[in-house]
């Protein structure tokens, strides 16, 4: 067993808990011990397991709490009470939700291929759940601290391409597969903007780990890297399908796009991943931008971290619903003519600046933030220019139909119905 | 590489389950009249032999292949069966099944007997005799205590100059790529760019001719 | 964990490719079975990478030095421009098959013994 497994306190507890007579326990003063001398591998395999347990169950737990919560909190932006029906403030709702959706029906159509039908919600919640082990939620407490944590997870997200695929064609309908398509497009575009937006904070850090780089933020890389932060979060926004992105679950749009067929509790684990997705990407961007749990002292990390995540979910909500929804041919050129610009300048000058102070120490830091601050502005001002909205002109009004006066009472003098067109 | 050696019955455990299920992937992909079925099997391999370098050491390049293969190449494969590939019959001939599978029976069983019967413990580089004493066996190795030449010794000595960075091998592949294999990594660029051009002249070579046709007719 | 399990692993994946290149009908059927021989290929490369290549440092007179890390770091180097060369080459092949169905209307291997003239 690797000793590095030991910095990590949860696991350290427990792992010496049951078998404090192995060495690298006792160095550090444990002493009791539940198994026998030559069972380290039964104890490890325990500590192994409880730990994925808690933090599966925490993460899913969490977007229990998140749908209620973002129910709600939109709710309130349209200016309107959300749920209140189930419980104090409505926050048993999903819990109702969940019971109904256990209940429903569960349809699987006949041109649909049964094994892959019931496959494909199993690969779209795998990667999710399998980024929660990398990202550090408080001092010591992570599931494993990688050394390629970033590559990691963008390697996670990636196989999420696979599984809409696999979605869309295991529905058997010719909708299906034009939203899975559609879907996969925009996925895979998106892949490149947030892998290359991160570049900037690990030459910054210099490691990949998701540990080190919050250790390394003396200030948070939200001043440093503001390009880099603005093109994750949009990259992030659209790699998890979420308005103004969601060209899947567009409701007013394709029914429910590639998620048509599924129903039941098959449905509710495309839901459940997509919301997860959300909250694992605003815990990134805390621990890549935010600074992850560094914070003052009386607070302990956790709830600093969970304070910033719940700051970041709430700015996500807001965008959600602020803007209207994009086309996908709007959004394609947007990943490739816009994000992967902005992109390449961010690295190109943070490249530049880290060339010229190598080891930046706070004022370093601040000068490299101010230039850094500047060129985002005037970087997204020329990108906007690139990314014309096109020429569109109002067309003329008609001159051989009466125009009706909007949202009055009256009504003009030569209205009549002809008995021509239906229009 | 002090720790590296350590494996402990976790780690072949982990390693035997991940074969398995790339093994029983693999069958699946060659056997499959569904080429739908074949492709999710494909990746379902792809990230056994993913698991398999991460066991052996191989974190950067387990993450590449994650981020290639399966999230890039399988799609790709996909979407060529999507679109033309359950037309034909895509079984297999029975004839050649049978001389396949021999032949495949043959190479497999070549490769076990060459991986049995060679001694992979010589080397050519090794300038002091007495340190391939110490070298016998030198995948079991288990603590870092066997001596001046040893390679737990290289190891730790190592790990003291970095300050740990041989435990993490994905922090060299970066100045390799720059440094001794500059010329490779060069050339691979070309091969992309010719690549993607070339993709796209064959996709879009007869479109302007076949427009005509049909305006022709 | 032995050098020789990981061999045999790797081989049993590239032997499976081996069959499925020759005993498939379908083109598409024999560029996956082609990319399972480059993943045994790889398996092998990255064993003997972690299993021989650190002796190689131990013949070093003196200290080991970062450019004799980075040369017992071969065998990923050797995975990481083969992945990438597989990737490329994929994308390729895939056109091509794209183009042949476009010319024959089929996709298997037994219509592909016409010369162009």
């Amino acid at each position: 067993m690797n000793p590095a497994f030991l910095d990590n306190s949860l696991f350290r507890n427990i792992y010496c808990y049951l078998a404090g007579s192995s060495d690298s326990c006792a160095e550090r003063g444990y002493d009791t011990t539940l198994l026998p001398a030559g069972f380290e591998w039964l104890a490890f395999a325990i500590t192994a397991f409880l730990i994925i347990n808690i933090v599966i169950n925490a993460g899913l737990g969490a977007v229990v709490v998140y749908i209620w919560g973002e129910r709600r909190i939109l709710g309130r932006i349209q200016n309107r009470t959300g749920p209140n029906r189930w419980g104090p403030f409505g926050s048993l709702t999903s819990v109702a939700d969940a019971i109904k959706t256990l209940f429903k029906e569960d349809i699987v159509p006949d041109e649909a291929d049964r094994w892959l039908f019931n496959l494909a919600p199993i690969l779209m919640v795998f990667p999710v759940l399998s980024v929660l082990a990398v990202i550090p939620f408080g001092v010591g407490t992570f599931v494993v601290d990688l050394n390629i944590g970033i590559l990691f997870v963008i390697a996670i997200t990636s196989m999420s391409g696979i599984s809409v695929v696999l979605a869309s064609w295991a529905s058997g309908n010719r909708i299906a597969i034009f939203a899975g398509m559609r879907s996969v497009a925009m996925l895979i575009s998106y892949e490149i903007p947030m892998a290359l937006s991160l570049i900037g904070v690990l030459m910054l850090a210099g490691s990949m780990s998701l540990g080190k780089i919050v250790d390394a933020q003396d200030i948070p890389f939200i001043l440093v890297q503001p390009l880099g932060l603005f093109v994750f979060l949009i990259a992030a926004q659209a790699e998890t399908s979420r308005t103004p992105f969601d060209l899947i679950e567009a409701e007013s749009e394709l029914a429910a796009g590639y998620l048509n067929d599924y129903s039941s509790m098959k449905f509710g684990i495309f839901f459940l991943a997509e919301f997860l997705a959300t909250i694992v990407a605003s815990m990134l961007i805390v621990t890549l931008f935010l600074g992850g749990w560094r914070g003052w002292d009386p607070i302990p990390s956790q709830i600093w971290f969970a304070g910033k995540t719940v700051l970041v979910l709430l700015f996500i909500m807001w965008m959600r619903f602020s803007w209207p929804r994009l086309r996908v041919d709007q959004i394609l050129s947007l990943a490739w003519k816009g994000l992967f610009e902005l992109t390449l300048i961010n690295i190109f000058v943070t490249a530049i600046l880290i060339a010229i102070w190598p080891d930046p120490g706070i004022t370093e830091l601040l000068i490299m933030s101010a230039i850094n601050w500047v060129v985002f502005f005037i970087s997204i001002w020329l990108v906007s220019k690139l990314l014309r909205p096109g020429d569109y002109t109002a067309p003329a009004p008609r001159t051989d139909r009466p125009t009706y006066p909007v949202a009055t009472d009256e009504l003009p003098d030569e209205v009549a119905y002809t008995g021509g067109t239906t229009r | 590489m002090s720790g590296a050696f350590d494996s402990g019955p976790i780690a072949t455990l982990a390693f035997f389950v991940a074969s398995a299920m790339t093994i029983a992937s693999a069958i699946i992909v060659v056997t499959q009249r569904d080429l739908v079925r074949a492709v999710v099997a494909l990746a379902m391999s792809f990230v056994g032999v993913a698991a398999i370098y991460f066991i052996l050491n191989a974190e950067f390049i387990g993450v590449v292949q994650v981020l290639v293969y399966v999230g890039a190449i399988s799609i790709l494969i996909a979407f060529a069966v999507m679109f033309i590939g359950d037309l034909a019959n895509a079984g297999t001939l029975s004839q050649s099944r049978l001389v396949s599978a021999v032949a495949g029976v043959l190479m497999l069983a070549s490769i076990i007997f060459v991986a049995y019967n060679t001694d992979w413990t010589a080397i050519d580089e090794v300038d002091d005799p007495d340190a391939v004493a110490g070298l016998v066996g030198h995948y079991e190795v288990t603590d870092g205590s066997a001596g001046e030449n040893s390679i737990a010794a290289a190891g730790d000595e190592i790990e003291d100059a970095r300050g740990g960075a041989l435990v993490d091998g994905s922090s060299h592949i970066g100045p390799a790529l720059i440094r001794e294999f500059v010329l490779p990594f060069e050339t691979l660029g070309l091969l992309l760019i010719a690549a993607l051009i070339g993709a796209l002249v064959v996709i879009r070579g007869r479109q302007e001719d076949d427009a005509q046709e049909d305006d022709a007719a | 964990m032995t050098l020789e399990i990981v061999l045999v692993v790797a081989g049993a994946l590239f032997s499976i490719g081996l069959f499925g290149v020759l005993a498939r009908r379908n083109i598409i059927a024999v560029i996956m079975s082609l990319e399972l021989m480059f993943n045994g290929v790889l398996v092998a490369a990255i064993g003997f990478s972690r299993f021989t290549a650190p002796a190689a440092l131990v013949g070093v007179d003196g200290a080991i030095t970062e450019s004799a890390v980075r040369s017992a770091l071969t065998g990923h180097m050797f995975a990481v421009f083969v992945i990438s060369i597989a990737a490329a080459e994929t994308a390729l092949a895939l056109a091509l098959v794209f183009a042949f169905y476009r010319v024959k209307q089929s996709v298997e291997i037994t219509d592909a013994t016409d010369m162009k003239n």
